[in-house]
């Protein structure tokens, strides 16, 4: 595999975006590069990073992105799974955006590592989607629930 | 590694631990197993529950031909972020095929999971893999291009054929009814290609 090139900044691998980043049209990103991304909101605050991205095998579908926020080098911080539907993309910046404020973040329905929910749970689900709908309209829930 | 056109790819920063993350032959299924922390769940997870995953555990994950013979692993997945869905697993045959450099860009839908869930199932001989469209491993070819991708497909659909791999990606999938038990708890495997990722 492709051994770490120090020369080269850690972001987001975009691997083709339109121009115009927020019209129709493919954008394409790496999982793998995903991974530790920061995360901002468009004020600009950090909101955290990336901890996992979680994926509907059969359907290939992106369920979730799991966001670790505070914290010290992974110690004490609590984690917020977020609807994938949420987050834009910053092709300038390189970066994830999720549009929420970040005391709202903080308020949001998190876990910490050691106590991952169970995503099959309807319930948890639908408070998840439902929380984060109000943060961005563009966030529905999931069919079947 | 040689300097990359920055333009064509941003991060071209595949920790190295990620080199044995991809040894592991088991990264997908089982997480749910490996975690007992969520009380509401029994030992054995449905089926539905067990279909939502890391992708840090679809990534490193094996592939096998239709007789079970290992041809090569995911590398990586590409995620179109609109259509909120892998476009493509990119997978590398090296080592077996002598083209260690190269990875392919093979559609999700084009891949079966296998029966144990512990690995993907290609339904391509060696013959379809050998003249499938690649690309340099250290030069991505810029996915979003409607010609790269069409022709990924138009190659993958024919070869493979499994139902429809629309033009570009894949068809937007109807959600499965439940979603999967993601419960990946603090000891859930290796976690080294995230600690590689510079926190």
């Amino acid at each position: 595999m492709t051994p770490p090139n120090s020369s080269v900044a850690r972001r987001v691998r975009i691997i083709g975006d339109k121009p115009n980043f927020t019209g129709p049209g493919p954008q394409v990103i790496a999982a793998e590069s995903l991974q530790g991304e920061k995360v901002l909101n468009p004020r600009g605050d950090r909101l955290g990073e990336i901890e996992a991205i979680m994926i509907d095998v059969p359907t290939g579908r992106i369920a979730y992105a799991v966001l670790s926020h505070g914290g010290i080098m992974g110690i004490g911080d609590k984690l917020f799974a977020i609807p994938w539907e949420a987050f834009t993309l910053d092709a300038g910046r390189h970066c994830l955006v999720l549009d929420i404020d970040a005391e709202r973040l903080r308020r949001a329905p998190g876990f910490d590592k050691a106590h991952w929910p169970s995503m099959a749970d309807p319930t948890w689900s639908a408070e998840i989607h439902d929380y984060y709908r109000g943060a961005d309209n563009q966030v529905k829930p999931q069919k079947g629930i | 590694m040689k300097p990359i056109p920055v333009a064509l790819l941003l991060a071209l920063l595949l920790p190295a631990a990620h080199a044995q993350e991809q040894r592991r032959e088991s990264p997908a299924p089982s997480n749910t197993a490996s975690n007992p922390a969520p009380a509401a769940q029994s030992a054995k997870p449905s089926p539905q529950q067990a279909s939502l995953y890391r992708s840090t555990r679809i990534i490193g994950t094996t592939l096998r031909d239709a007789k079970q013979k290992k041809i090569g692993n995911i590398k990586d997945l590409v995620l179109d972020r609109e259509r909120g869905e892998i476009a493509y697993a990119v997978v590398s045959f090296g080592g077996i095929l002598g083209v260690g450099r190269k990875l392919h860009a093979i559609p999700w839908q084009a891949l079966e999971v296998g029966d144990d869930g512990r690995h993907y199932i290609l339904h391509a001989d060696r013959e379809t893999i050998n003249q499938a469209p690649s690309f340099d491993m250290a030069r991505w070819p810029n996915m979003a291009d409607p010609k790269w991708s069409s022709d990924i497909d138009r190659y993958w659909n024919r070869m493979v054929g499994r139902g429809p791999l629309s033009s570009n990606k894949l068809t937007s999938g109807t959600p499965a009814p439940g979603i999967g038990a993601a419960s990946s708890g603090p000891g859930t495997g290796p976690r080294s290609d995230m600690q590689s990722s510079g926190r």
